[in-house]
């Protein structure tokens, strides 16, 4: 079952209200009476239609306030616009100041009494203005609920897609490091077996001329085995060939990415040896220098993007930069999911991720490389 | 002026819409007791025309708004929302189209009325001008009802129900005097109560009194409560 919200109470309570008030009216048959009440509801239906309309609720209390001097003006009362029961009828308008939040509302109390004090008529009224405080406290406690259930809700959403992020993440990476391992499998058996064994097949090739006169059995077997040796070496280039990866890796996996980005000129430039960069940082900056692109063309309009790669012996740094709009401008320098993801990924791995909104939109991303070799003879020493 | 033109040609597909909306109106117009003679309305006005007249302007504004609850029951709203159409200009087209052959009708019968059965001028545009804010009020109502429904056949049988306590309380089958005392009251929450109130302050005097406007005020108050009340809700 719907839990009973503030909001339905008060409607629930003015409804009441307005029942017991038509109650008195049908019991004296007053048109005035009738009027002020249908005057009410409409007042009570405009709020609810345009909550920002909350003051007029002082219409309401001077149009009740009004009935009940002019019923009481000693001189010549004003009869078509009287109605004995005036004063209960400001408690609606009270309650709903008070929920409201109205709270100089609170003054008209002061003036009916003071006009025509009856003990209660003071009880009702003093029950409006609590009643009225008291949903209102209900409605702000629920309302700091909501906001902080829907605060949570946006957390866990935020960890989740980071956690799907990730998830993508490590797949790109065992998948680069598979691919660069055959890349090196077959270069060493490319640059090292590989000419090994061609060297071997030419020198057989040039012994085969002084092997005149031997004998005819002897050099059958002989040209049976060079022949092997080259269909071998056939074999093993194929290999070779068919080992070798058609993705770009590093340097050249940023700049294909640059490349083939759609819109607009993309001036990719790399400075620095980038063979010491291990593969999860390559990973990374792909995933970093994607986001940024598609930043500058769907939010930021941008009409040209650089794009610089600096690798030092210690660290890499990829800087992106375009003159779009400031993506951050009008949301308080936040970051959307996927750069606050890419912060998280940059700083596991010990890095930072750093966006500058200034007149030039700036991506900057650094990581440290470490020394794989001066780690490895560590370890040697350790043992 | 698409919706306002189409909500027209669907008002008139019912056989019952039409019969209330465009023939009715007019015959009784030509029925010369129901105009003359000592009546059974409230107060004594006429012979119950009056009284007649307000049910089938009441019911014709129902009917003619049922497109609305139509729209909303099989979805078309949906399908017309996504059109480049506002929520308000769909509305304000759909209740033009459900006043304005009720405010031409009105016309016409202030007009026979004062041709035969000598209306004064200001009996005739008294009649006129009640009617007509009883028709924009019956509309709104009618909308506001149908934005409080949920089904057709719960919106049917409710107003069905809803005429029926109008037409008691109102005072528009029994002069409500004969009611019992708190009970003569209880009619003023519909508007028809009020333009029986005002038409019959209008017989009585011959002229537009304070009694009169005072009715036109609180239908119009009326028509306001349920505008709002029909805009606050969702009709998809």
């Amino acid at each position: 079952m719907k839990s009973l919200a503030p909001e339905v109470c008060f409607y629930l309570t003015n409804m009441a209200g307005f029942g017991l008030l038509f109650a008195l009216i049908v019991s004296g048959g007053e048109d005035a009476g009738f009027f002020l009440l249908l005057f009410l509801v409409v007042m009570l239906l405009l709020r609810m239609r345009i909550p920002r309309l909350k003051y007029t609720v002082y219409i309401d209390i001077i149009v009740c306030l009004g009935m009940l001097f002019l019923g009481n003006a000693p001189l010549q009362p004003m009869t078509p616009l009287v109605w004995q029961h005036a004063p209960y009828a400001i408690v609606l308008p009270l309650f709903g100041a008070m929920y409201l939040g109205v709270y100089p509302a609170v003054l008209a109390v002061v003036l009916v009494l003071l006009r025509d004090f009856q003990p209660a008529l003071a009880i009702v009224l003093v029950l409006g203005l609590l009643s009225g405080l008291f949903l209102r406290s209900w409605n702000n406690e629920r309302k700091l609920k909501l906001t902080l259930r829907d605060k949570e809700a946006e957390k866990y959403y935020a960890l989740e897609s980071l956690q799907v992020d990730l998830s993508a993440a490590l797949t790109q990476v065992e998948r680069m490091a598979s691919v660069s391992e055959r890349a090196r499998i077959s270069r060493d058996i490319h640059d090292n077996a590989g000419h090994e064994i061609v060297a071997a097949y030419i020198t057989l090739q040039t012994l085969r001329d002084m092997l005149e006169g031997v004998d005819p059995e002897v050099l059958s077997l002989y040209d049976a085995a060079v022949e092997r040796l080259s269909s071998g070496t056939d074999k093993i280039r194929e290999a070779v060939h068919n080992m070798s990866t058609v993705k770009f890796l590093g340097v050249e996996s940023l700049r294909d990415i640059c490349d083939r980005f759609p819109s607009g000129a993309v001036v990719f430039n790399a400075f620095g040896d980038s063979t010491k960069v291990p593969m999860y940082i390559w990973a990374m900056l792909e995933s970093c220098l994607s986001e940024s692109l598609t930043n500058a063309v769907r939010h930021a309009q941008a009409t040209w993007v650089k794009v610089d790669l600096d690798v030092t012996a210690h660290i890499v740094r990829l800087c992106i930069e375009n003159d779009g709009v400031s993506q951050f401008a009008d949301r308080s320098a936040q970051m959307g999911n996927g750069l606050r993801n890419l912060r998280h990924r940059a700083g596991a791995v010990g890095g930072s991720l750093a966006v500058d909104s200034g007149e030039v939109f700036r991506v900057i991303c650094v990581i440290p490389i470490k020394d794989q070799s001066k780690e490895q003879s560590n370890e040697i020493i350790n043992r | 002026m698409t919706v306002f033109r189409y909500a027209l040609i669907r008002g008139t597909r019912n056989p019952l819409t039409l019969l209330c909306t465009y023939i009715l109106p007019i015959v009784i117009i030509f029925i010369r007791p129901l105009w003359t003679s000592a009546g059974i309305g409230f107060g004594g006005i006429g012979g119950g025309g009056f009284s007649l007249l307000t049910i089938i302007t009441m019911s014709s504004a129902y009917l003619m708004s049922l497109s609305i609850l139509t729209d909303k029951a099989d979805g078309v709203i949906v399908r017309i929302l996504a059109a480049p159409i506002t929520m308000c200009r769909y509305l304000v087209e759909n209740l033009a189209a459900c006043a304005i052959p009720l405010f031409v009708q009105m016309t016409f019968i202030s007009i026979l009325g004062h041709v035969l059965y000598d209306w004064s001028l200001s009996l005739s545009i008294a009649i006129f001008l009640c009617y007509t804010v009883l028709t924009i009020a019956s509309v709104t109502m009618a909308f506001a009802w149908h934005c409080l429904c949920k089904g057709k056949e719960g919106s049917v049988s409710g107003f069905s129900m809803l005429l029926f306590l109008t037409a008691f309380l109102g005072g528009l089958t029994f002069p409500v005097e004969a009611f019992p005392g708190p009970l003569q009251y209880l009619g003023t929450i519909f508007p028809a109560y009020w333009a029986i109130r005002g038409l019959s302050a209008v017989l009585d005097t011959g002229v537009m009194s304070g009694d009169f406007w005072w009715a036109i005020a609180a239908m119009l108050l009326f028509t306001i409560a349920y505008l709002l009340y029909g805009g606050k809700r969702r009709i998809i």
